[in-house]
This record gives structure tokens, sequence and C-alpha cells, in this order.
């Protein structure tokens, strides 16, 4: 018996060490090939076992029997609400008090688990006398996208556009996908059950097209993102120090990481899903190609936008207008009372997808309110832009103006960036804000200053060399309906082989990872 | 027939790319050969090459034992065939398991072990860090010997990686900044023979010594437990084997608190022990830290000669090893001959024996003449420069401006005139690039002699001399004769 739990112990020790991991490691991807391997050696009917039991260890090790614990109850009460549903289909009322409850639940957990801390700091209650990091510490991993995928499976059975799952082992084997843990994207039960839960043929393209993302998103992550952030941390990190063009070059590289590293993660997520034929939707559409920031939101963070407009912009935009439509009718001119129900909902969804990513004011303001406002603004002065435009006889059709208004979103996307990143308060991005535009010093780029923050020439060289892939595969996107992989397939294989093979000694060689070097998580894997 | 084609096209793309990433991993490891100070990248390869059962000494140990003892010395005075298997910071944990890869090839004699270590870092049992430790490690072929090496190094220090030992590059990687031309010359730098190990200088210390005396004091001085244990297992195999041990303290500011440990451990083990720190060695020796050693710890040439010669005569004498001649060593001495030749080069002051002494095939030689310097010229140093091949002479030509390369015995260029002179030019088959200026007094009065964009000349007055040797990559020594003197003084 003792043997049998020293066993335990033992197995349970290697279990969590392989996968206190993340999704650039060398055991992230032993594990997937382990997983993947039985998962096609079992039966094509039951191959979601093998996944709902990959779910189940992954949150188990990562997050220990506690959590495991509350994402079980979670997900059980959102599966058995939507089962109940189907019991009292003729009885709304009933309905409406079990999705009224099991949302209130839910939600209240998450938000009780992840951002307490916004309640407390905005009771002004000191943070030692709390515990909340004693119950952040108790959310599973990724409760963000699980809760909200569940939220919307809960909605969606209640609107009756799907049917509930009959087994709750298969519904967490969806509701719980692990390479979604990490972030996301945000996935919907219709869109992904039956190709998890039917199991699926090995089939060998698909298999390679799903190597060939993951390749593409440690391009992303190891040669782009982790290098930037060697600036953008030295820069940050002693904002008091760097002035003028230091700061603006922080800006740019912040914005650049952000994308390669979201970006790169989703397209290992999606690349990993792809091995066992599973495809999960797109999360990003080219963002820096936008041309508005409206349009910018909807290629960056796809699912998440999706989720919000229709779980909470839709259902709540109706409500807002019957309740401030006649007074601001009373109150505003015709157009005014037409825009401001639709600015409140619209306040209401930004101040979410703000206070989705942290319950901190940097991230409400920095990825929430911020963009608000800039929309709100910009409809509010659509007359006048218009009106401008036709006085500067600006051909709104030409190449420079196109270019213009891409310039101008990318830049208020990058200035945006300093306010989500300083949890230390508004103030401090105020502060950064002055450094950046109170000192003129373009000396730095040509006296050497730049290469001593910790990027020195050669991997200033190696930056832009990897940019400029960057950019030509995402200008290649741009100009062709299919996947830039799919254009790659129909080359040479002497070519293609070349191509995947120089990529993946190119990332072995320029990455930043190995010795002496820590890994920046995945910056939406905080979330 | 469609799945066979697609499980062969896998198969080949996994093989091409195992192979591009197993030559990637090659390129990026840390490599130290016969040219770098310490080689210890060509010193194992060579071990390995070594005909099996034909070593009867093998060295370990640190740089102490690297700069000590001198196999091929060794083998030209007592016929004893050795090699040095020290490396820069050996920890006795990598010398253990050294010694057992050796074992798999070799059936030595005597096993020396210098056991400077052993006094060292008492906190951190390997006491060496990981670059040090893997200039040992990576060389060593793949087998359960590495596996069981790299597995105590990860459990002593958790810092390192075991999966980096079998993919270098998540170690190395970041090498890619440095990556010179010997990383792309992998396989001919390996093939390069080297001095079996031990790194060779002629430079003095200035600081001074004096040997204690065994009755200076009984004190012991603290050791390093896991330095201990594994100098413990050493002997337990080299006994299990029938290896004798000598356990070596060279010349290394020791103290008499060293001394007695290592005596009572000796004597407790049963094995032979010598100390060089000790008085009555060191003057037995005519040790002088001030000319034999090259810094606080470390012997230069005539130190090793001085060590090497009495740990042979202890071979011989009191371990009745027996000399043999070995065809092996007898090629190495050309090689070894060559190094000690440019060292020589080195401390030569007298222009006649040094144009002599630069005339090899091996040495490209290149000359600048800043100021003036044909006044001091003799007949006979005019004759030595026309017997490396240079036809424009430099009598009676009173400040006149002259540069000239020579390569491989062959002059490539020569120029001489009173204008600023220059000539650029590449040697080595195009691998290093060379630009030489040269001005008399009234036309720029300067001399420069740039190799590979570094500057080497001494940029005085009268012939600017700087050898460099291609097989050795690099430039070998740089002087100045004030040839406008009679004195012709070397400057350097």
């Amino acid at each position: 018996m003792e043997n049998i739990l020293n066993f335990i112990s033992v197995a349970n020790e290697f279990i969590f060490r392989f996968f206190t991991l993340n999704l650039t490691s060398l055991k992230f991807f032993a594990i997937l090939s382990g997983i993947l391997i039985v998962y096609y050696i079992f039966p094509k009917k039951y191959r979601w076992i093998v996944i709902f039991c990959a779910n189940i260890i992954f949150v188990y090790t990562i997050s220990r029997k506690k959590c495991l614990v509350i994402m079980i109850t979670m997900l059980f009460s959102i599966w058995f609400s939507a089962r109940l549903f189907e019991k009292f289909t003729e009885r709304q009322r009933i309905k409406k008090l079990i999705l009224i409850l099991t949302l209130c639940f839910n939600a209240g957990l998450l938000v009780f688990l992840k951002d307490a801390v916004f309640f407390t700091n905005l009771l002004r209650i000191p943070v030692e006398k709390t515990h909340v990091s004693f119950f952040q510490r108790l959310a599973p991993i990724g409760i963000s996208y699980w809760c909200l995928s569940s939220i919307s499976y809960l909605l969606d059975c209640y609107w009756g556009t799907i049917t509930a799952e009959r087994n709750f082992a298969k519904y967490v084997t969806v509701a719980g996908f692990f390479p979604l843990l990490v972030s996301g994207p945000l996935v919907r039960f219709g869109d992904t059950a039956n190709q998890i839960l039917e199991g699926n043929k090995f089939d060998y393209d698909g298999f390679c097209t799903g190597i060939q993302r993951i390749v593409w998103g440690m391009f992303k992550k190891l040669v782009i993102a982790e290098r930037v952030a060697i600036y953008v941390n030295t820069v940050y990190g002693n904002f008091d120090a760097y002035k003028g063009l230091y700061v603006w070059l922080a800006f740019l590289f912040f914005a650049i990481q952000l994308y390669s590293d979201f970006s790169g993660c989703i397209d290992i997520v999606l690349g990993a899903a792809e091995l066992f034929g599973i495809k999960l939707p797109e999360n990003f559409d080219l963002p820096f190609s936008s041309k508005s920031v409206s349009e910018f939101w909807r290629r960056w963070h796809i699912t998440l936008g999706a989720w919000l407009r229709d779980y909470v912009l839709y259902p709540l935009f109706p409500v807002c207008q019957k309740r401030l439509g006649k007074l601001c009718k009373r109150l505003f001119s015709n157009r005014l009372a037409k825009k401001i129900p639709v600015w409140c909902t619209l306040f209401i969804s930004w101040f979410l997808i703000g206070f989705w990513h942290g319950g901190y004011w940097n991230f409400i303001i920095g990825s929430g309110l911020y963009y608000w406002a800039l929309i709100v603004l910009g409809e509010l002065f659509e007359p006048l832009f218009k009106k401008m435009i036709s006085i500067l006889h600006i051909n709104t059709e030409s190449f420079s103006w196109r270019l213009f208004q891409r310039v101008r979103t990318f830049i208020i996307f990058m200035m945006g960036t300093s306010l989500f990143r300083f949890r230390e308060g508004f103030l401090t991005s105020l502060k950064m804000y002055k450094s950046a535009f109170g000192v003129w010093n373009p000396w730095i780029f040509f006296d050497g200053s730049i290469f001593k923050l910790g990027l020195d020439a050669k991997e200033f060289n190696v930056l832009i060399f990897a940019l400029s892939i960057l950019l030509i595969v995402s200008y290649i996107k741009m100009k062709t309906e299919n996947s830039i992989r799919a254009e790659i397939a129909k080359q040479g294989v002497v070519f293609r082989w070349a191509l995947w093979i120089g990529l993946i000694l190119f990332i072995v060689t320029f990455g930043i990872y190995g010795f002496g070097f820590n890994p920046q998580d995945f910056i939406y894997g905080g979330f | 027939m469609k799945i066979l084609k697609k499980i062969f096209t896998t198969i080949l793309f996994l093989g091409i790319l195992g192979f591009s990433f197993f030559k990637l991993n090659q390129l990026f490891l840390n490599k130290n050969f016969y040219n770098q100070g310490y080689p210890t990248t060509s010193c194992y390869a060579n071990f390995y090459r070594m005909e099996k059962n034909s070593v009867d000494v093998l060295f370990f140990g640190t740089s102490h034992s690297v700069c000590s003892f001198y196999p091929q010395e060794l083998y030209n005075k007592y016929n004893i065939t050795s090699f040095n298997l020290g490396c820069e910071q050996q920890s006795l944990v990598i010398s253990y398991y050294w010694l057992l890869e050796a074992l798999k090839y070799q059936k030595p004699k005597v096993v020396v072990i210098e056991p400077y270590l052993i006094f060292r870092a008492k906190s951190s049992p390997l006491v060496t860090g990981e670059g040090l430790i893997r200039k040992s490690i990576d060389p060593m072929k793949f087998s359960k010997t590495k596996f069981a090496a790299v597995k105590d190094i990860c459990a002593f220090d958790k810092k390192q990686r075991f999966v980096s030992y079998l993919i270098p590059s998540i170690r190395f990687h970041n090498r890619w900044k440095y990556l010179n031309e010997d990383d792309f010359s992998y396989t001919e730098m390996i093939a390069h023979e080297d001095a079996m190990g031990i790194r060779i200088t002629n430079a003095t210390s200035k600081k001074s010594y004096n040997p204690f005396n065994i009755s200076d004091s009984d004190k012991t001085a603290d050791v390093n437990q896991t330095q201990k244990e594994y100098i413990d297992k050493i002997i337990d195999v080299c006994k299990k084997n029938g290896i004798k041990i000598l356990i070596a303290l060279a010349p290394c500011f020791g103290d008499v608190s060293m001394y007695n440990t290592l005596s009572d451990y000796s004597k407790e083990r049963d094995v032979h022990f010598v100390d060089f720190n000790e008085y009555s060695i060191y003057t037995s020796i005519n040790y002088n830290v001030k000319l034999d050693n090259y810094n606080d710890g470390h012997t230069n040439r005539n130190g090793a000669l001085k060590i090497t010669d009495y740990i042979g005569k202890i071979l011989v004498e009191d371990f009745g090893l027996q000399g043999h001649t070995d065809e092996q060593y007898e090629l190495r001495n050309a090689y070894y001959k060559r190094i000690n030749e440019n060292f020589d080069l080195t401390e030569i002051t007298d222009i006649n024996t040094y144009l002599e002494k630069i005339n090899r095939e091996r040495y490209s030689i290149f000359i600048s003449v800043k100021d003036e310097a044909s006044k001091g010229l003799s007949d006979n140093v005019l004759r030595k420069l026309s017997a490396l091949g240079l036809r424009k002479s430099l009598k009676d030509r009173y400040r006149s401006s002259y540069c000239a390369v020579i390569n491989g015995g062959k002059v490539i260029e020569e120029k001489l005139g009173d204008k600023k002179l220059s000539c650029t030019g590449s040697i080595r088959n195009g691998k290093s690039i060379y630009k030489i200026e040269s001005a008399g007094y009234l036309v720029g009065n300067a001399s420069q002699i740039i190799i590979d964009g570094k500057n080497h000349s001494k940029n005085r007055r009268g012939l600017n001399i700087v050898v460099y040797d291609n097989e050795q990559k690099k430039v070998i020594d740089s002087v100045c004769f004030d040839t406008c003197d009679k004195k012709v003084k070397a400057y350097r």
C-alpha cells in the first residue's frame, strides 16, 4: 500500500512538473505529442475521452485540486441549468429564474476570484485584510475563457439556438478543451462540440498545416515578442529615466509585443487544435490594417468582441433604447437622441471588455473606456470631419488617405497600450506621455544610445528582419483569399521544405529562450 | 501507395530537419580549438584519436594541471606516454567522469590528480560554473558515463538542465552573435592535432612568493566535501583497476594548511603526494615564481618544464614506470616544437636571429617602415632580409617608406619609395585581410599593419614587423627593430 502511495505521489509530482509549462516549452510539445499518440490510438468513437482526461489533468496539475473542484462546480451548474431549461420549456419564469441564478453564480464567482481586487480598491480596503490574493490563487487556469464560453452556452440553450448536451463529461470535454485554457480564443459550444466529441480521423494535410501554424506562432512569440520585450521592460521598468524617442520606441515595441505575443499564442493554440483535426475560430484578422478604432476591435481579439456583441450589446441595446430613448429625445437633438442609447450600451460593453482583462483601472481604461471615448468622439465630430475632408478636397479612395487612416489607428492603439500597461495607476501613464512628448532626442538613433537598452545592433537587425517577414506575410494575407499556408502548399517541394526548415532553424537560432532566460508568460495568459 | 509515399516524405523531411538541427547544434556549441589558450575541445577530440591502450599516465585537474604538466615534454625526456585531461577549474566531479570515460580507451599505469579545487567554494558542490563544466563535458562522447555525469551535474547545480546537454542550442543559441571562422570549420579544426591538452605561455608574473616549511604549522585547511567525495571515488576506481595515484599540487601560492590536509589525506588513502609549494621541493627544482609563473597560480613554460621534469623523475623512480617509444608522440613532437618556436620568437631581441627564425613557410610576415630604417642596417641584416625573398634593398634609402608581405615563404607584395606607401590584400585564401601603410619621416611618419581590422604595428621608428601564424590563425608577434640606430634595439 505504501508503495502504491509513493508511486502515486511520485507520479503526481512528475505530472505536475511536466505540466507546469508554457506554450513554447519543450515540455508542452512533449506532452502534446503524447496526448496525440494516445488520441489517434483510441477508436474514433472514444477519442473524446482522451481529451477529457487531458483537460482534467491539465487543470488539476496547473491549478491544483481546489481549483479543479471550483471549475467542475461551475461547469456543472451551467450544464445542469441547461438541462433544466429543456425540462421547463413551457415555464418561462422558472427558466428565467434558473438563468439569472446560474449567471449570477458563475459571473459572480468569476468576478470574485479574478477581479475582487477592483472592489477592494474601490472601497479602499487594505489588501492584507481582504485575502484577495488567496482567492486569486483559487481561480482555475483559463477561467476568463471557459467561463465566458460556458455563459454563451447557457444563453444559447436558454434562447433555444442549441440543444443542451446530455453527458456532463462530454460537456467538460468541450468547455474545458485544454489548448484553449491558456489564452483562448473564446469558443462557442455549438461551433466546436461536434468536432471535439465525434473524434477525427487522422488527416495528414491537416496535421502538417497544424504544425506549420505552431511554427509560425513560435516565430512570432520567440523571435519578435520576446525580443521587443527586452527593450520594453527596460524602458517601462524605469520610465522616469527615459525620455523622448526612447519612450516612443517603447510605445511602438509594446504594441508589437502585444500583437505578436497574443497572436503567436493563438497560432500555437489553433495549430495544436488542428493536430486533433479541430478547427477553432480565428482571433485576429490583420488588426493593424484597420482604418478605424471600431474596425480594429473587429479584427483584434475577434472572439471576445463577438461574444460581447452577441451576449451583451445586442441584448442590452433594446433595454437602453427603451429606458433612455424618450428622455434623450426631450433633451437633445434628433441625431444625439438616437446616438446616446447606443453610446450608453457601448459604454457598458467597453467597460466589460476592460474589466474582463482584470480588475484594475489600467485595464478598464486602457483596453476599454479609452476606445469607447475615441469611438464616441469620432461619431460626435463626424460631421466636422466630413466637412474638413470636403474643404481640403481629400480623395478618400486614395492610397495615401487609407495609409493615413491605418497609421492613425495604429498610433491610437499604440498610445493606448501605455494606459493598459501600468497597474500603478492612470497618473503613471500620464507621466510616460509627458516623458515622450517632453524631450526631442533623435540622436539616440545615431550615436548608438538606442543599442544600450538590452538590444544591441545585431539584435535590432534580427528584429527588423523578423518584422519584415511578418509584414510580408501580412501583406500576402491581405492580398490573397487563401491562407498563407495554402499559398505555400502550392509551391514546389524544394521551396516549401527549404522555407519551413529555414523558419524552424531561424527560430532555434534567433529565438529568445533557453539558459538564463525566463520566458515572459504569454501576456493574455494572465486574463 | 499514397500512405507509403506520405510516410517516406515525412521521414525524408524529418531526416533533413534533424540533420540541419544537428549541424546547427554543432555550430552553436562553445568550442576551444588548438589555437586557443585552453584548447579543451581539441584536447578531448585528440584523446579519442589516441591508439587504444597507448597512454601510461593521465593527468586530471584544473588550469594548474593544464599549465604545469606537459605530456610531450614527459615523452621527450623520459619516453613516458601521457595525456593531460585537465581543464580550467575542472571540478573533481568532472575529473571522475573523465577518468571513467578514459578507462574505456586506455589502461593507464598512473593517474596524476591536481586537487586544487578541493579547497575552493566550500558551499558550492561543483565549485565550477556551467560554462567551464561544459568545456569538459560537451566534448565527451554520448554514453552512459556522460549521462551519469550530466545527471550528477544537474543534481549538484539546480540551475543546469539535463536537456541542454542533449540539445546544446538551448544553452548556446545566443552564440549566433559571436560565431567566427573556426565555428564554421569544425571538421577541419577538430581534426588538427594539439599539444595534448596543455596551455603554453611565456608571460611572467611580477609577484613574489615564499614557499612554506612543513614545520611552519600543523593547521589543516577546510575542504569541499563533494570534491573530497569525488577524489575518493577517483582513488577507488584507480585502485580497483590497479592504477597508481599521485596527488600533485602545482605551484599555486599554496600554504602549509593545504599541505597538511592533503598530506594527511594521502597517508590515509595510501597514495603518493607532492606539493610544489613546499620549500624543499620548491628549491630543489630551482623554482622562482617571478620567472616561472605567469600569474598568481599558473606556471608558464619555464615553470612547467621544471614541474614536468620532477613529475617524470617520480614516475620513473617511485612508480617504476618505464619509457618506450611511441610513433604518435614522435609525430606530435613536430607540432609541439612549432608552438614552442612561436613562443621563442616573442623572446628574441636580436634582429639577425629574428629574421632567421621567421623564415618559415607557415608564417605570414608583414613589414612596414616608419620614420627611418636604413642607417643601422648591417650587411648581415640585409642578407637575412634578402633570404626572406625580399628584393628591394633599404640600403642608403634614408627616410624612405617601405612595406612588404611574405606569405608561405613567398613575397606577395613589396614596395619601396619616397612617398607614402600602402598595400592591401589577403592571406589564407582570402580568409584574413590585411592593409599595410608605411610613411617615412617626411611623408607622414607612420606605420600601420592592419590584419582583420586590427592594427598590430608597433608604429615606432624602424622596421615594424608583424608575424602571423597561418596554422594558429593569429598574430603571434609584433616587434619593431630600430634599424635607424646601429644598436638595432627591439621594441615590443
